[in-house]
This record gives C-alpha cells, sequence and structure tokens, in this order.
C-alpha cells in the first residue's frame, strides 16, 4: 500500500543534450567574472555584468535541464537519485575547494608582489557562482542518456 | 567496473571493480509483459533507476532489491548474483538432453 502521507516521486529528465553546453556556458561566465577581476576599466565593468547575466541564464537553465535534483528534499528523490545528488554536493564541494586554494595563492602572491591588480569583489562572486552551479552540473554528468531507457 | 558508458557508477556501498552485482531484471520484465515504468512504479523508483540497475550502472540497496524480487515473486538470488546468469535457454535445453 503506497504511504499517503509520502509525497510522490518527482519524475527526473534523463540527461539533457544541453546539459554539458549549459555547464559549459556557466564555468565560461565564471572565469570572465574570475578574470574581470585582474584589469580595470569600464570595458572590463560591461564584461562582467554580461558574464553575471550570462551566468543566471545558464544557471537556471541547467537547474531545469536536471528537473532541480540537486535542490529537491530527501522524499522526493529514490535511493540512486539521493546518491547522485548527495555525490553531487561532495564533488561541488572538492571544486569549489580547489578554487578557493587558487584564489587564496593568488591572494598570497598579491600581497607580496603588490603590484597586482585584483578585485576581489570580482574573485568572491566567481567563487559564488562556481558553487551554485557546480551540483547541477554534476547531477547532469550522473543522470543516465534518455536513449538508454528507451523500452 | 566502477564507470560504465562513462557513467560514474553510484552504489550505496562501494564494493569495487572486482565483485559486480548481475541481475535478470530485464529477462523477468521482459517475461511478465513489464514496461520499466511499470516495474519503477510497483518498487516506487523512477524509471530512470530501473534502467540504470539493468545497465549494472547502479547497485540497489537490500531493501530495493527485495522490493523488485517480491515483485516478481522470486527469491532475491534469482534476481540478484555474484555470477553471471546462465541463459534460461541454455538451462532448459540441458534439461531437455538428460530427459531425452
Amino acid at each position: 500500500m503506497p504511504d499517503p502521507v509520502k509525497p510522490p516521486l518527482r519524475r527526473l529528465p534523463g540527461r539533457p543534450r544541453s546539459g554539458r553546453s549549459l555547464t559549459a556556458a556557466a564555468l565560461l561566465c565564471c572565469a570572465v567574472v574570475y578574470a574581470g577581476g585582474f584589469s580595470d576599466g569600464p570595458v572590463s565593468a560591461v564584461v562582467t555584468a554580461v558574464a553575471w547575466a550570462g551566468w543566471f541564464v545558464a544557471y537556471f537553465m541547467l537547474r531545469a535541464a536536471v528537473g532541480e535534483a540537486a535542490d529537491l528534499p530527501d522524499d522526493r528523490l529514490d535511493e540512486r537519485e539521493l546518491a547522485l545528488r548527495n555525490r553531487s554536493y561532495v564533488s561541488a564541494y572538492r571544486l569549489l575547494g580547489a578554487a578557493v586554494a587558487v584564489s587564496l595563492v593568488v591572494a598570497i602572491v598579491d600581497d607580496a608582489v603588490g603590484d597586482l591588480v585584483v578585485s576581489w569583489y570580482n574573485v568572491l562572486s566567481a567563487l559564488l557562482l562556481l558553487a551554485g552551479f557546480l551540483p547541477s552540473a554534476v547531477v547532469v554528468g550522473g543522470q543516465p542518456h534518455p536513449e538508454a531507457d528507451a523500452d | 567496473m566502477l564507470r560504465k558508458n562513462n557513467d560514474l557508477l553510484v552504489c550505496p556501498i562501494k564494493r569495487g571493480p572486482d565483485r559486480p552485482l548481475y541481475n535478470r531484471l530485464a529477462v523477468l520484465r521482459a517475461e511478465r509483459g513489464m514496461s520499466r515504468a511499470d516495474l519503477a512504479e510497483r518498487v516506487d523508483v523512477n524509471p530512470q533507476t530501473v534502467g540504470s540497475l539493468e545497465r549494472g550502472d547502479y547497485f540497489p540497496s537490500l531493501d530495493l532489491a527485495l522490493r523488485l524480487a517480491e515483485v516478481f515473486g522470486l527469491p532475491v538470488e534469482a534476481v540478484f548474483s555474484r555470477v553471471p546468469f546462465t541463459p534460461l535457454s541454455s538451462q532448459v535445453y540441458r534439461r531437455d538432453d538428460r530427459h531425452a
């Protein structure tokens, strides 16, 4: 007998065709925002703003493409999806840790050399953007191809 | 095998490449004219998970394995095994040979 209190499982889509493209686009936007911190002037600010906008578009498209699997509560996912979602956060945490470590090195070099032009606003923004879309990106990689599940 | 068809294996317990888990889900499903969606609904998972189980991309928990066995009315070792299953046609043919 189905549990009347338990909410139904969320039917997640298979691996979207655009998943890798959206992940690459979001990553590119993060890189542009990060790089924007190393230059000055109005052009850099405009490019950074465009990258921000592009990231938001890619993020919400990626999130919709995986059916919000990275953000759903536990009782809306089956055990495989739950394991995939948990693994996505572990992988995202490790990747973000690596990015923070790189930023730390840059900060140390900046402090030692003193000649680098670094906008830490851009650097921190890029790290936050990375943290935002990485779980969905890892989920995209773990979803099976829709053709593989055709009966 | 921990990586198959470029998909990372996701399983509750890491067994390693030397201890795979084989299953007869596709055969049992076909015998009963059951689609992946039908089976998925009966064991309360998404159809993609049934596909992942059949391909060996995912190893089920004990609870899920027992639920799957209950659907087919078989013991769990008739559905999942550490060694590759012998094709049913070979088993039937060998049995007919003994009676010939």
